[in-house]
């Protein structure tokens, strides 16, 4: 449907006012898809009035508890999303006996069903949910925490069935990492498996590096030389794993432990920054 | 748009990319910019101090969470924000389904303001402001009730007819030549 001027002008100032119908309001979009200028011009003006009504209002300001409150609920929502349990699953794992596949299923089964009654609170929650503005979005916010959550989860049960199976087979080394001074909460470990390729770095604790400076891997061997092993871990995580890419590590025989500092996005050849984690102690060798 | 208008536009745009971003400082930037306009006009609304609290922080957190994402057709985010605020608070006023009196916490202003209904804020206004309520001062009653049943009360056209006795089409006709003098009376401000 083509609209006049005269059309489109008491459409916009309907709109402007908040008080156009869905269907109206469709066509005015409608009319402005066509980018005609003048309409545009016209919208934009009406609207712009509209914005200038606001400050016709008496000025307020609302009390201080509302920003205290808004910047709790925020950072409580900031900390759930960079929340990683791994420390808490892998404790239970460790009880639970690494390396047993049985176990590893259990581990998963369980996962599963703690994800399933997550997922279920989410729907029973949703189901909840009223007209009532500040409810909705209180369910909003949560449902994203939860999904958020889930997905978090299920990238660690994908992680965890990883080492899971590494450890299953025989000749896997674990290097266990401790925090420096620099980093004194800090662990890790370090999974290698030579004879399928495959090296994984778990890693908890690791302040955020600087956006000009990376977390770096080196191989510590028995003649205390450092050998580079490349990056290591993800942008922004402070706990989290890694799948190290770096043959040096699977050729190199004479490993004495391992050690992460934080360098410089540049090339380099030796360690030139702080360490953040290091680890000479060689737990399991798996059979 | 004029120059001034132009960079806090930019200034405004580029907080909305770093929330975008998670980033908990944009937001409270953001905040701070317009909190003050956002609590003004969901309170001219809603009328109750801890209801518009209530309401402005849930504007923030819907920002936040994304599920309110700007509308670029509005050019400007203030205005965007302005409208989200608005929007809210007529929901909120909507689900009581009743029609809000001013609380024990007295909130004054009732109906579209004249510079001589206020001639106390007069000392307290900027040019601008001024100039708005001069131009809203020159409307008619009828006109300013339309305004205010329409934009603070969240009328639709349709039962702006019913309230007004009149056809769906002339009130659209009188929001517009309501509109047209608001907007030749301060173009110079858009």
């Amino acid at each position: 449907m083509t609209l006049t001027t005269e059309q489109f002008e008491e459409l916009c100032s309907s709109y402007a006012l908040g008080a156009l119908t869905p269907d109206d309001e469709a066509l005015l979009f409608e009319a402005l898809e066509g980018n005609d200028k003048d309409f545009e011009k016209i919208f934009s003006e009406t609207v712009g009035v509209s914005f200038l009504l606001n400050q016709s209002v008496i000025s307020s300001t609302p009390s201080p508890a509302v920003k205290k409150e808004l910047i709790k609920k925020i950072h409580s929502l900031t900390n759930l999303n960079s929340f990683s349990s791994f420390t808490r699953i892998e404790k239970i794992s460790l009880s639970l006996g690494f390396g047993n596949p049985r176990f590893a299923f259990l581990f998963s089964l369980f996962l599963v069903v703690i994800i399933v009654e997550i997922v279920g609170y989410a729907f029973v929650m949703y189901r909840d949910v009223s007209d009532r503005d500040n409810q909705t979005t209180e369910t909003e916010t949560k449902l994203i925490a939860y999904q958020q959550q889930i997905a978090e989860l299920g990238t660690e049960i994908e992680w965890n069935n990883t080492i899971l199976t590494l450890l299953q087979f025989p000749g896997t080394e674990v290097f266990i990492l401790t925090g420096s001074e620099t980093n004194p909460q800090g662990s890790g470990k370090i999974f290698i498996n030579r004879t399928k390729n495959n090296i994984i770095l778990q890693f908890a604790n690791l302040p955020v590096a600087p956006s000009d400076k990376e977390y770096h891997l080196w191989i510590v061997t028995k003649d205390n030389v450092p050998m580079y092993a490349g990056a290591c871990t993800s942008a922004n995580e402070t706990d989290g794993f890694s799948k190290v890419q770096n043959g040096n590590i699977l050729n190199e025989t004479s490993i004495e432990g391992f050690s992460i500092t934080l360098e410089p996005k540049e090339n380099i050849t030796q360690p030139t920054g702080s360490v953040y984690l290091s680890g000479t102690q060689k737990t399991l060798q798996t059979n | 748009m004029s120059k001034e208008i132009t960079e806090q536009v930019e200034i405004d745009i580029n907080l909305l990319n770093r929330v975008a971003k998670m980033e908990t400082e944009a937001l409270f930037l953001l905040y701070e910019r317009h909190s003050t306009l956002l609590y003004s006009i969901i309170l001219r609304i809603v009328k109750e101090k801890r209801t518009a609290e209530i309401v402005l922080q849930n504007v923030f957190l819907s920002i936040w969470n994304l599920s309110e994402a700007f509308d670029t057709r509005l050019k400007n985010p203030a205005a965007w924000l302005a409208r989200v605020a608005r929007n809210r608070a007529i929901a909120n006023i909507r689900f009581e389904k009743k029609p809000r009196q001013p609380s024990s916490e007295k909130y004054k202003e009732t109906h579209i303001s004249n510079v001589s209904d206020h001639p106390d804020r007069l000392t307290m206004l900027s040019s601008k402001q001024e100039e708005i309520l001069i131009a809203l001062s020159m409307l008619s009653a009828e006109q300013k009730d339309l305004i205010e049943h329409s934009y603070f009360r969240g009328r639709t056209v349709a039962e702006l007819a019913e309230t007004f006795h009149l056809p769906v089409e002339t009130v659209k006709i009188k929001i517009k030549s309501t509109m047209d003098i608001l907007r030749q009376k301060l173009k110079h401000l858009l």
